[in-house]
């Protein structure tokens, strides 16, 4: 079986080749080869390789966005697509927020009164629809095409790589399959040359019994903080905890990697997987745009992207981690905290400009600063923030 | 600062640092790296599918080489730091660790072959238990009974005991017992999330063992209060100003935990003594002194005496001489007898007695000398009060209670009564008898406790059968055999999770 190798740090030959073909012949970049986004050149490009290519066709979406997304039109009535030409003019933007603050009064109003706010009045095929960030209010939709889930999954399957999931290995997921990224989970899987298996109800005792029957060897599942781990919370989600209750043994001698989703590996499972020698593994992202950031398992043993320090993954979706500077949102700097937004460059259905999940990230490394030779960022401390404004001085950028 | 680790599945884990601090001394503490939520969900799992593929004299041969390791004596200065009990006594409590490993694995399998139509086979499941932390031997004393009859424990050490439960547990994987099979875990209980693991535990185990008082171990260990919410009425669907707890009725249920499990407790205590006779002869004054002040942290140390006979005032006499001649000092003093002693417990007992004597209902034959906050001389006090709190006090510190009583008959009438007048809820751990005359089974068979010793110290521990327990036939599941003459029976020897030979 293939492990990762530092191969991963090189750019495919076909990379620039596939660019080169098709980056100035289409329309939009979802119409470009869905491969393209699986290919781990995105994470050794510089940043302005990475703006150049991309800036194009965010000025597509923001005028998709500015015609054709009724969320946007407050936001954009004094936006001139036409002008965001390079990043000044991109940081300029003001961003989309779900919830009132200093940027505006959010869309989640809009929303309740009609989800289609969310999905771009030229659509002409049919999409999937997806509910996101419920914790504070009522969930907003995501709308996506088949394509546009096959990119997102192709991205995945990239993290998956960073991750140290090969090929020929066999994954079985306990995650929500009805969720964007359960289904996602099991694309790229597959997308990546895995095996892959879904739990539905089934018990701990029985995932076990799975894991040593069909010889699993990658699990993806969920840990919470203990503190939310109460009676009244537990739903009928598997976690970690109780896959370890019912066979340790199992999972020490099985399991080659351990995927934990969520925002943040918590500590203690951290600890278990050093104690048990198990390899720990995230990738971060959410229903409105997979994949955003991945930690590594591979590399120096001394390297920055382990646990919680996250590679940022770019394309198909731009991420960023800004701050307020001379009413502009513009970049952190090392060793910065600011508010994690993205951009969808590839999407056909719901379009996502500067959009802000709700997150707050700090920038660890810059571009090819890590250890591992992969030279995207590094971030870390992804954490919820209530408001934007609790970290950005507020005030909303001119458009 | 040494930082001890849970250990499961034969290795240490850890998350989460805590400090223990001696409450004596200011300069010693050590850190405990305690077990986590998934830690303590992996002790669960290893235990419940440990697998002990050895058999008795195996598993017996494993205790005898981990009683040969010389590791039991290294936290010794560890334990006089955090109990306040003198070196020279904690040293003897170690050197009594390699005894238990060697020897009670031989008293058990003595009794297991004791039947030969007997087969015996250990209950199902795994044990957990609670370690009390108050004497240094019991993790040794557990292992050797559950690694002798095979069956899978997790030990929840208390912090004060960590460096020795720690080095026990060790030394019985490292002679080859699966790690599996043998677990230690401690936490923060002073962080009340890890409530939870406990009941994790507890709920997925069999056997329970634990120590304590009832009422301490029900509040503690075995209950767990919830408060669930019940409609009072069909909600309107307008709250109308109305909050939600102007519709919900708290009720608080009350699950028991130890619900369907074997339980062996370990409650008792208040041991008491019976004097017969003059004090002076043989060596009765130093059997008191010993029962009463060599461990008086433990269960079984004397608390109480009962003078039987005319010459109650001179054997207070005595035995106070006895105490003033006890060397106080630090107990890392090899010579030191008298050691430290909580300041709140000092403070409480100082309280009580000055309170008691001014009311007349308690006489000190001894000076109430507190040297230091941590610190008083030994305390001998007398009373004529048959309802006397000091006759119930089981308070951690030196101190003796004394009551006269004419006969044999009242004396046992007294040390069977309690405050109330009625018989004491549980028995007492241990009485002592001290005679130079002799009794017969006739005269002590109505003394309420579960060991009676004659001439003997009250902290002399019945290995097998401790606090009347029967370890072997509370921990195992037995079925006779009838075999004819002609047959040859062969003793089943049946290790956990196989099935016997026949």
């Amino acid at each position: 079986m293939n492990k990762p190798t530092r191969d991963l740090c090189a750019i495919e030959k076909e990379f620039w080749s596939t660019v080169r073909d098709n980056w100035d012949k289409v329309n939009t970049a979802s119409e470009l080869p869905v491969k393209l986004w699986g290919m781990h050149a995105w994470e050794q490009l510089s940043e302005k390789q990475i703006s150049d290519l991309f800036l194009p066709h965010i000025q597509g979406q923001i005028a998709r966005a500015k015609n054709h997304m009724p969320v946007y039109k407050e936001i954009y009535k004094n936006v001139d697509p036409t002008k965001i030409t390079d990043l000044d003019s991109f940081y300029t933007l003001p961003p989309l927020v779900k919830d009132k603050s200093s940027f505006g009064p959010g869309f989640r109003h809009l929303v309740q009164e009609n989800p289609y706010v969310m999905l771009p009045n030229d659509l002409q095929m049919a999409y999937l629809m997806f509910p996101s960030g419920g914790s504070k209010g009522a969930a907003t939709p995501t709308f996506v095409t088949v394509r546009d889930r096959l990119i997102e999954s192709t991205a995945f399957a990239r993290g998956f790589r960073y991750e140290g999931m090969v090929p020929g290995q066999s994954m079985l997921s306990t995650y929500n399959s009805s969720h964007k990224g359960g289904e996602e989970i099991k694309e790229a899987a597959l997308l990546n040359g895995m095996n892959f298996r879904q739990r539905g109800k089934e018990s701990a005792e029985t995932i076990i019994d799975w894991i040593e029957k069909y010889k699993i060897n990658v699990l993806l599942t969920v840990q919470g903080p203990s503190s939310e781990d109460s009676a009244e919370n537990k739903g009928a989600n598997l976690q970690l905890k109780d896959l370890i209750a019912a066979g340790e043994k199992t999972l020490e001698d099985n399991i080659e990697v351990l995927f934990l989703g969520g925002y943040r590996l918590v500590d203690e499972a951290i600890q278990w997987s050093e104690d048990v020698g198990v390899p720990l593994v995230s990738l971060l992202g959410s229903s409105e745009a997979i994949p955003q950031a991945t930690n590594t398992n591979f590399g120096p043993a001394t390297r920055t992207c382990k646990h919680n320090n996250l590679h940022l993954l770019q394309g198909p979706h731009l991420v960023e981690i800004v701050k307020m500077e001379s009413k502009a949102l513009v970049p952190v700097k090392r060793g910065e905290t600011g508010i994690l937004a993205y951009t969808t460059v590839a999407r056909t259905g719901t379009v996502y400009v500067r959009y802000f999940p709700g997150d707050k990230a700090k920038l660890l490394k810059g571009y090819g600063e890590c250890e591992c030779g992969l030279k995207s960022p590094v971030i870390t401390d992804v954490m919820r923030v209530d408001s934007p404004d609790e970290i950005l001085c507020g005030g909303c950028v001119s458009g | 600062m040494d930082v001890y680790k849970s250990i499961i599945g034969g290795k240490e884990r850890g998350n989460g640092e805590f400090s223990v601090n001696s409450p004596f001394y200011d300069d010693f503490g050590f850190m405990i790296s305690g077990a986590s939520d998934l830690a303590v969900r992996g002790a669960i799992s290893r235990a419940t599918n440990a697998k002990i593929e050895l058999s008795l004299d195996e598993r017996i041969a494993i205790l005898q080489k981990a009683a040969a390791k010389p590791v039991y004596d290294l936290h010794v200065e560890d334990v006089v730091k955090i109990t306040g009990i003198p070196i020279r006594n904690v040293s003897a409590y170690a050197k009594d660790i390699p005894v238990m490993l060697s020897q009670l694995p031989l008293q058990i399998k003595d009794s297991l072959n004791h039947n030969p139509n007997r087969v015996r086979e250990t209950k199902p499941g795994f044990a957990y238990c609670v370690l009390p932390g108050n004497d240094l031997r019991v993790t040794a004393y557990l292992s050797s009974i559950l690694v002798t009859l095979g069956i899978p424990a997790i030990l929840k050490a208390s912090k004060e005991d960590m460096p020795t439960a720690s080095e026990t547990v060790k030394a019985i994987i490292e002679s080859g017992y699966p790690g599996d099979a043998l677990n230690l875990v401690c936490w923060d209980t002073s962080n009340p999330a890890t409530k939870a693991n406990h009941f994790a535990i507890t709920d997925a185990a069999s056997i329970m063992w634990v120590f304590g008082s009832d009422a301490t171990v029900d509040d503690t260990l075995r209950y767990e209060r919830k408060i669930t919410y019940t409609p009072k009425t069909k909600m309107d669907t307008k709250t109308d100003g109305k909050s939600l707890e102007d519709y919900l009725n708290p009720v608080e249920m009350k699950i028991d935990h130890f619900g369907g499990k074997t339980v062996l407790r370990h409650g008792s205590g208040r041991a008491a003594g019976i004097l017969l006779g003059d004090v002076s002869e043989g060596n009765k004054s130093k059997l008191i002194s010993k029962s009463a002040f060599d461990y008086p942290i433990g269960c079984n140390a004397m608390k109480s005496l009962v003078v039987v006979g005319e010459d109650y005032v001179d054997t207070l006499k005595v035995l106070a001489e006895k105490l003033k001649s006890m060397k106080v000092g630090d107990p890392l003093d090899y010579s030191t007898e008298v050691g430290y002693t909580s300041p709140k417990v000092l403070d409480y007992l100082t309280d009580r007695i000055k309170h008691l004597t001014m009311m007349g209902q308690a006489c000190l034959k001894t000076d109430l000398d507190r040297i230091s906050p941590k610190q008083m001389a030994p305390i001998l006090v007398a009373t004529d009060d048959t309802l006397s709190e000091l006759l119930v006090s089981e308070a951690p510190a030196y101190m003796l209670t004394a009551i006269p009583a004419k006969t044999l008959d009242e004396a046992i009438n007294i040390v069977n009564t309690s405050i109330s007048g009625n018989k004491i809820p549980h028995k007492r751990i241990a009485v002592s008898v001290l005679t130079n005359n002799g009794v017969t089974t006739a005269d002590i068979k109505n003394i309420n406790a579960h060991h009676v010793r004659i001439n003997r110290k009250t902290t002399d521990v019945d290995l097998l059968h401790h606090e009347g327990h029967d370890y072997v036939g509370e921990l195992t599941n037995t079925k006779t055999f009838g075999v004819s003459d002609l047959e040859e029976t062969v003793l089943a020897d049946v290790p956990h999770g196989k099935k016997a030979k026949t």
